[in-house]
């Protein structure tokens, strides 16, 4: 974790280890795109090595050195999928997880950084005449522009992101130099790096000061009336609507005029109506492969905004998609996609599922009904229904045989594994159930067979799912099939995603099945399943709220000894101590069998155009760490 | 004629409020609003969002304050010409309606011409030619053209030809064409692919106008005044065209308000299998995406439309047969 960057960069391919000196190719050497000569020729544009600047980054290419050239065609559905293109193109942070995701934080925009022994301040090094899209030189002026002016702003950040902040303080910055400067805050942040590193670190580097900052009173006296002019109610709007703030916002991907450090930059943006999003190739990217040619080697980008998900899968079956792991890798699919590969020239690649588990049940902790919340409380409910399930049968039926029996927990292989964690209470024992429900006070029965509360009321537990998610409402069906086998009333309760959440943010819900987060490098980042955490512990939304300050219940002692150990873990950068506290975080969560779980997740998978070059297999896929990005799409090629 | 108008919009004024109100329940009834939508649809993809940044979109469209004053605020600024903005592209909903709405309107229009241009002739020809093979052929596709539904023909003919023929029809223009100006080229363009939405929404409407025609004029031909005007040796085509045809199309007129919204909704679903950059798809994604703004814009104008095709074949029936203004 947090590994110390030299003066190479090292990645991992096959086993194999490549290393590629970071000065590998002289500043004469540089190419560019064809493309571009003829601008540079006519004096448009500066020549390759200065738009450079002195230390590109080194990309080694996945497989080979690519040619120039060519379209890439992908797709979007419906309107609130910028993040289709975030992921895609636009995960540039100042220090980037590896694309296997090893834990091996490699420089990216940063060309190095070191932290405070006491993790309190962070220092980072940028490249030497590194430029925006527009060709005005990138400086630590520009993070500081954000840390200072955007961040703070009641108005842009109206509520300031967790990885930010420390017990509420936000970080100061100091510049050094042009290319140097400290980011510190008066406590430790331990998680600082890794959070960096991540989807959220893109952040820090994301807006230009020379181009945004004209929006801002602060630098420009004109800036309101100049807003209200172009049609916004005030400053703050025309800035967002110009510079799009937040890492998630749609209007990243709107203003063709803002500069930017990715790879390509939008040229028709993503607007309602668009039926068709594209780039063009940013002629000042600061990366270069082996062999000195300017990346990306793919002159334009082309995306289709679809109405539905099913119409995208058409297109990628009718081979006019070059790359797609959004929305078509479904399994469902995989049947219709594995018969079209011939027709449509792609096939399909694996992709590594990284979460903590196929699925989770959460028996709802802190209902809000006087007769169930005692019987979820109690763990010994909770171990029966583990035991009701036949998880291999579950297994077979959904995943056709994929997958190992597991409770909800880090993966097998991190240093986060928790044996006891994973493996508690996975033997299907009909008897066993039926002993501990019996012995829990459960043991009366009503005319229709199934278990009556203590106080002699029928007791009728919903089990919700959403049913457009399709694997886990085929799941809830079989749970409550076995549920009602050792006499719990369960009720299979299909729901549409908006109904499901109302419920569950108030703690209406009893049971609900939904996906599992974290179970790799990423688990400090969102811990929600081994603790209640935010609003998305299923478990204990409740207690969740109290964390977050929204509200909620105070929980019991052992839930704040885990909150105070994962402040423990922010307090240090120390790897090995965070992995060690993050274990007595896991042996609570072991004790107190929070989620049942089902099986160890089911990998995923990318359709990949035959004859796009410099993909690599197998790699892992997520949100923290976001494929395709991670996989370094500039350097994908059109194979001749 | 001019004081019938005046009177007939007057009557529209209070059934547009009613719309508007009902509009406004519509989109409210679902449980949840777009901010908890908008959080399980991130959590879907496994992104993740601060709840206080749920917390803050909440505040910021004023998802927290009495449905009324909502109501009021949203129908205040629609009589400003404010729409008020979408949630989900974070734009002003003026922005992107009439495009939209543009587009079905070109669509619609055109289906609704060819609709006539066939099914008028193909009706006349099979009543005046009843029992015949050519009016057994039309009744035959009749009935088979109206018992198909429109997004079933629109899948199949996606199916044939992304399997068959290796190339997907969605869509109204070529991705080179899609983000250029209108040209020569783009015009043709977009009539290559139009044929396929205005075939699919054309199809059951042409069949059913054909059986309504025929039906029509087969009250009229057997008429005392067509037999008298035959007995006076009027030539048969000149005959049937310009009494009992005239006479047939009154329904026909009466029902020009109900094509108009029919051909809208009927489009919706059409459009989103098919892909289309029209209002149907805009309208279903706001719906389920609790964009409450852009839904409630897209409903008000369909009701509109309703109302305004009413309009129109009233003006129509009253200019084509006078007995209609004087009752």
């Amino acid at each position: 974790m947090g590994g110390k960057i030299e003066a190479f960069q090292g990645r991992r391919h096959g086993g194999d280890i490549f290393f590629a000196l970071a000065t590998a190719a002289l500043a004469q050497d540089y190419k560019q795109a064809p493309e571009l000569d003829a601008l540079v020729a006519s004096g448009d544009l500066p020549a390759v090595a200065e738009r450079l600047g002195a230390e590109p980054r080194v990309i080694v290419p996945v497989d080979e050195v690519g040619t120039y050239g060519g379209t890439f065609r992908g797709g979007m559905v419906g309107g609130n999928d910028r993040n289709m293109l975030f992921t895609y193109f636009g995960y540039e942070p100042l220090l980037a997880w590896d694309a296997d995701w090893s834990g091996e934080v490699e420089p990216n925009i940063a060309s190095g950084y070191s932290a405070s022994a006491d993790s309190k301040s962070f220092t980072f090094t940028l490249r030497e005449g590194m430029k925006w899209s527009d060709g005005s030189p990138f400086t630590s002026d520009d993070v500081a522009f954000f840390i200072e002016d955007i961040l703070p702003d009641e108005k842009l950040f109206p509520s300031k992101p967790g990885w930010l902040t420390v017990e509420g303080e936000l970080p100061t910055i100091s510049v050094a130099s042009p290319t140097e400067f400290t980011i510190s805050w008066t406590k430790p942040n331990g998680l600082f790096i890794i959070n960096a590193a991540s989807v959220y670190g893109v952040q820090l580097a994301l807006l230009n000061k020379a181009y945004c900052s004209q929006f801002l009173p602060k630098y420009n006296e004109n800036a309101d009336a100049e807003a209200k002019a172009a049609g916004a109610t005030d400053w703050s709007e025309r800035m967002v609507a110009m510079c799009g703030i937040g890492i998630e916002a749609i209007e990243r991907w709107r203003n063709p005029e803002r500069p930017t450090l990715e790879a390509w930059r939008i040229t028709d943006p993503y607007v309602a109506g668009a039926t068709r999003v594209a780039f063009e190739r940013n002629p000042y990217y600061w990366k270069v492969d082996t062999a000195g040619n300017q990346l990306p080697y793919i002159d334009d980008l082309s995306i289709s905004v679809n109405a539905e998900s099913q119409t995208l899968l058409l297109s990628v079956l009718a081979g006019e998609i070059d790359y797609e792991v959004r929305h078509t890798a479904n399994p469902i699919n995989l049947p219709v996609l594995a018969e079209g590969m011939e027709a449509g020239s792609y096939h399909i690649s694996s992709r590594e599922s990284r979460v903590g588990n196929a699925m989770t049940i959460s028996v709802n902790l802190n209902s809000q009904d006087p007769i169930k919340q005692p019987i979820f409380s109690n763990k010994d409910f909770r171990i029966a229904l583990s035991h009701a399930l036949d998880r291999q049968a579950i297994i077979d039926t959904l995943y056709l045989g994929q997958g190992t029996a597991q409770q909800v927990s880090p993966r097998q292989g991190t240093p986060f594994y928790n044996e006891k964690l994973a493996t508690q209470y996975l033997a299907y024992d009909v008897d066993e159930a039926n002993r501990l429900l019996d012995s829990i006070g459960l043991d009366k029965r009503g005319g229709n067979g199934m278990r009556l509360a203590p106080d002699g009321s029928p007791l009728v537990v919903n089990v919700a799912a959403v049913t457009a998610l399709g694997a886990m409402a085929d799941a809830a069906e079989l749970f409550v099939q076995y549920w009602q086998a050792v006499g719990i009333d369960a009720r299979f309760a299909a729901m549409d995603r908006t109904r499901f959440y109302e419920e569950k943010t108030a703690s209406q819900h009893d049971i609900v099945v939904w996906g599992a987060t974290s179970g790799g490098i990423d688990v400090f980042i969102d811990p929600r399943d081994y603790f209640p955490f935010s609003t998305e512990s299923n478990f204990a939304i409740e207690w969740g709220k109290y964390y977050t300050g929204a509200g909620g219940q105070e929980p019991p002692d052992y839930v704040k000894e885990q909150w105070s150990l994962y402040d423990q873990i922010k307090g240090t950068s120390d790897p090995e101590q965070q992995a060690a506290l993050f274990q007595q975080i896991l042996d609570i969560a072991a004790d107190q069998f929070y989620q049942i779980g089902v099986s160890t997740a089911i990998n995923g998978f990318a359709v990949v155009g035959n004859t796009l070059g410099n993909v690599p297999e197998n790699t892992p896929t997520g949100w923290i760490h976001p494929d395709p990005g991670t996989l370094n799409t500039e350097q994908f090629y059109f194979k001749q | 004629m001019l004081f019938f108008i005046l009177k007939r919009i007057a009557g529209m004024i209070p059934a547009m409020l009613a719309i508007s109100v009902l509009a406004f329940v519509v989109i409210q009834l679902p449980p949840g609003d777009y901010v908890s939508t908008y959080a399980a649809q991130i959590a879907q993809s496994g992104e993740r969002v601060d709840s206080a940044v749920l917390e803050s979109l909440r505040e910021r469209y004023g998802l927290g304050e009495n449905v009324v004053v909502q109501y009021f605020k949203w129908i205040g600024g629609i009589a400003r010409g404010d729409f008020g903005d979408s949630f989900e592209w974070r734009q002003p909903v003026t922005e992107l309606i009439w495009g939209r709405m543009g587009m079905t309107a070109l669509i619609s229009l055109c289906t609704l011409v060819l609709m006539w241009a066939f099914s008028l002739p193909i009706g006349i020809y099979s009543a005046a030619r009843q029992y015949s093979v050519t009016d057994y052929l039309s009744t035959a596709f009749a009935f088979l053209a109206m018992a198909t539904p429109n997004f079933l023909l629109a899948i199949v003919l996606l199916y044939i030809t992304t399997m068959w023929f290796g190339v997907s029809v969605g869509g109204l223009f070529s991705p080179a064409f899609e983000n250029a100006p209108w040209s020569l080229a783009k015009l043709w363009d977009f009539i290559t692919h139009a044929w396929v939405p205005i075939f699919v929404l054309g199809t059951a409407g042409t069949a059913s106008l054909i059986r309504i025609m025929r039906a029509n004029l087969l009250d009229e031909l057997h008429k005392p005044y067509v037999e008298a005007g035959r007995a006076k040796g009027l030539p048969e085509a000149r005959l049937i065209l310009t009494y009992p045809t005239r006479v047939a199309l009154n329904p026909f007129i009466s029902t020009v308000g109900w094509v108009l919204p029919a051909l809208i909704s009927g489009e919706l679903i059409v459009s989103t299998v098919l892909n289309l950059p029209t209002a149907g798809p805009l309208l279903l994604q706001a719906l389920k995406s609790q964009d409450m703004y852009l839904a409630g814009a897209f409903i008000l104008l369909s009701g509109a439309l309703v109302l305004i095709g009413t309009l129109v074949s009233d003006i129509l029936l009253a200019i084509s047969d006078p007995r209609i203004r004087l009752s």
